[in-house]
């Protein structure tokens, strides 16, 4: 247990210890910016909670999908984060060697990297589904068993995400370790998860908001989604017990007390299914480990071509080439895509929705697709904004080199540009496509593109600036970089302010042409203001690359 | 060469070097320079300002006090220049191990502007010499230390520099690796190219050295022709003339 405990501990230490040095103002100055962006994150989120306060009264059932929605998208974010976690931690791990050699039985290093991955992944849903239920359940004006059963809730939730990552790992970990690149075949096979998952999610997402959303046809998708949900996990047996609806002819306390207890139930069972399949991938990736490469390589050709094309094929070799990296870098950059289908099906034109819906005012909602892509576009920058850092002690190589720093960081900037931009553009195209007026379409091109250019731009400036190269593992310059996530949630704050001042704006009934006129007007400022510091970082650069010292 | 017809390559002019505010002073007012046809050995304890003044040589570190001038270039106003004049080899090998060998070959080949048939010819030679052929298509990643060290030399020589910079350059190389890194150093002088290395094996630099620095707390405590230096000495070794310096620094 001891042993155990210390692992754990050394795991928890390891990934959140600030780097050595930094001093206390900046550690200060970092948690301020973190609380701030967490504030007004979940500012907006309740804003939009408090707005359909009516709807939660109104319908019970609205309720019921709201509390069930907000455990989907807890798992979805399990999912999509807890897989990379569960993978990199239990297979992918540098440590497995270190931990090796130590006199501690395999099963306690093993069982203290999946409770390190339960619990990290439990802690960011508690801090992220927490304080929404709690508003909700005051909003909703639930019962006060919704309180307890909730918190109960968010600590089992993790369970079914990371069992289905597992599932998906296993296969993929065999044949990769049969493969020469095993860090390639996993990055795919995260793209492909991620592309599935977010599919179901959608079509989950379309199907709940699609044109007839009578309350009648939404208690047939619902009971048609209990079918497979009661069977599979009871998200809705428990949104039902946490809402305090009565099921299967019982009184509502029994009835309650039999939807929790199947949760659990469920949950424990699921609980040991993850710890049989992960025990079975930190057993692969010892194997792995001891295994070496006798293999002759495949004789290759020198190919010649300028500077800068071979400073950017420099910049693509060392992102692709680490699983982690290439994940963080270029895998997230799906996501301005995905949320632009996911807002663009949630926020469609009112007018599509049914008679109850028109009892409100929510032509707004058709700016928020707008606001959300202009903070989600800080994961375009994720590579930009570490091209620097990601450099390490091969910054020293690099400032030998003949080349100067305009010629690097064009290089970088055009490596970064390349993906980002299609990717902004079929976003904006999307969000727009969902809800399409011509005005719109023109005001989020000329806006949301250009602003994700400035930030590239802005992300590979920001990192030059204090570029955090003292790393042992390439991860910590874009994971534990808190300059990077400075720059970051300068992006995403600016969206969602932008977004909780529409809500604002709307609460107070200001004409919409007004709202209108001030979301697009901040989104200006917003790439006016990025351009202008651009153009200010730039002047210095020559300043910055000169004072990196290795 | 006579000494008249030697060029300079490196000139270093009153460079210093504090850290810490200031109050660590690396390298101190340390002066000397480099001719055209010598292996010029670079020597000191560790922490004597070694590694710092030729970081300071290579464009790593800024010259914050001093010149550094190479074949004639200043390493802080004119760095691009300086910079293709020159091959370097650091004293741990960090190079991009995401590359295959031939990869970074390539990527240096192209910032250098090496044309293909250079590359080929360079390369060849310096594969065999070094027993590197088989890796060469493999992820640097995948190499032993030997092995890294060996890449970033044959690297830092596919431009054919003027002035070979290695930073204890025998580090975890191999008996035959290291025969051929010296055979090598002395092909180079034979071309009328310049080596210049830091050392802690004084044998080595003994017998391939034709002049030696010695610096000490980051001062130049010693400088000049080898064999001058040790007929000045009484004809000592280069390990009793070392120790006698360094310790005399240390104890300034």
């Amino acid at each position: 247990m001891n042993n155990y405990l210390t692992i754990l501990k050394a795991l928890f230490k390891n990934k959140l210890r600030f780097d050595e040095g930094k001093s206390k103002r900046k550690k200060l100055a970092f948690a301020l910016l973190f609380g701030f962006v967490y504030v007004i994150l979940m500012a907006a989120i309740i804003s939009v909670i408090v707005e359909l306060q009516d709807l939660f009264l109104y319908f019970t059932v609205m309720s019921q999908m709201f509390y069930f929605f907000v455990l989907m998208t807890a798992s979805i974010i399990v999912l999509f984060f807890g897989i990379v976690h569960l993978v990199i931690v239990l297979y992918l791990s540098k440590d497995t060697d270190f931990y090796s050699m130590l006199p501690v039985k395999p099963a306690t290093v093993f069982a203290a990297k999946l409770s390190y991955v339960y619990l990290s992944e439990t802690a960011i849903i508690i801090a992220i589904a927490l304080p929404i239920l709690i508003a909700f359940g005051i909003v909703a004006k639930m019962w006060a068993w919704f309180y307890v059963i909730s918190i109960a809730t968010l600590l089992v939730v993790p369970i079914l995400p990371l069992v289905v990552a597992a599932i998906f790992a296993v296969p993929v970990m065999l044949i990769a370790s049969k493969l020469k690149n095993r860090n390639i075949m996993s990055l795919v096979f995260f793209l492909l998860l991620f592309g599935g998952a977010f599919s179901l999610y959608i079509y989950f997402i379309y199907l709940t908001s699609s044109g007839s959303i009578t309350p009648e046809s939404m208690m047939r998708v619902l009971k048609a989604l209990d079918v497979i949900l009661d069977v599979l996990y009871p998200y809705t047996v428990l949104s039902r017990a946490a809402c305090g609806i009565p099921m299967y002819g019982l009184s509502l306390g029994a009835s309650t007390a039999v939807g929790v207890a199947i949760f659990i139930a469920i949950s424990a069972a699921l609980l040991f299914i993850i710890w049989l399949l992960a025990k079975f991938m930190y057993a692969q990736s010892v194997k792995a480990n001891n295994q070496t490469d006798n293999s002759k390589a495949k004789k290759s050709e020198f190919k010649t071509t300028t500077s800068t094309r071979a400073l950017i094929k420099r910049e693509y070799i060392s992102s692709l080439r680490t699983t982690q990296i290439a994940f963080q870098c270029y895998a997230v950059m799906l996501l301005p895509i995905l949320m632009a289908v996911i807002f663009g099906v949630m926020m469609r034109n009112p007018s599509d929705f049914g008679q109850d819906m028109q009892l409100f005012d929510t032509r707004y909602i058709g700016l928020i697709p707008f606001c959300t892509l202009c903070a989600i576009f800080a994961t375009l920058g994720n590579g930009a904004s570490t091209t620097f850092s990601r450099e390490g002690n091969a910054m020293a190589s690099l400032k030998v080199l003949p080349v100067n720093i305009k010629t690097i960081l064009k290089a970088k900037i055009i490596a970064w540009l390349l993906p980002a931009v299609p990717v902004s553009i079929v976003s904006v195209v999307i969000a727009n496509v969902m809800n399409f007026s011509l005005n719109n379409m023109l005001l989020s091109m000329f806006a949301l593109v250009p602003i994700s250019v400035v930030f590239v731009i802005f992300g590979t400036l920001w990192d030059l600036i204090a570029p955090k190269l003292k790393w042992t593992d390439p991860i910590q310059a874009v994971k534990h970089n808190m300059h990077v996530l400075g720059g970051q949630f300068i992006m995403i704050g600016s969206g969602l302010t932008i977004m909780i001042l529409v809500f604002v704006l709307s609460a107070f009934q200001v004409e919409f042409s007004v709202i209108n006129a001030v979301c697009w007007a901040l989104l200006y400022a917003v790439l006016a203001v990025f351009t202008i510091v651009d153009i200010l970082l730039y002047r210095k650069i020559d300043t910055y690359y000169n004072r990196l010292e290795m | 060469m006579d000494a008249m017809s030697q060029k300079i390559v490196m000139d270093i002019d009153h460079v210093s070097m504090s850290y810490a505010n200031g109050t660590i002073k690396a390298v101190d007012d340390l002066s000397f320079t480099l001719k055209s046809g010598e292996i010029f050995g670079f020597l000191g304890a560790n922490g004597a300002g070694k590694t710092t003044t030729i970081k300071m040589a290579t464009g790593i570190l800024p010259v914050k006090a001093g010149n550094i001038k190479i074949c004639g270039h200043d390493i802080t106003h004119d760095a691009i220049e300086a910079k293709r004049h020159f091959g370097f080899v650091p004293d741990s090998p960090i190079i991009f191990d995401k590359y295959t060998g031939r990869e970074y070959i390539d990527f240096l080949g192209d910032i250098y502007g090496v044309n293909k048939t250079a590359r080929e010819s360079i390369t060849a030679d310096l594969l065999k010499r070094f027993s590197l052929e088989d890796a060469f298509d493999k992820r640097i990643s995948g190499y032993s230390h030997g092995m890294k060290q060996k890449i970033a030399i044959i690297g830092s020589l596919i431009h054919s520099p003027e002035l070979w910079i290695l930073d204890e350059p025998m580090m975890g190389l191999d008996p035959p690796s290291a025969f051929a890194l010296k055979e090598l150093m002395k092909k180079y002088k034979s071309e009328g190219k310049t080596v210049f290395f830091s050392t802690h094996v004084l044998d080595v630099a003994e017998k391939l050295c034709d002049r030696v620095a010695i610096i000490g707390k980051g001062k130049l405590v010693l400088c000049g022709d080898m064999d001058e230096i040790k007929r000045a000495k009484g004809d000592e070794s280069l390990e009793e003339i070392f120790l006698s310096v360094a310790g005399e620094s240390n104890h300034e």
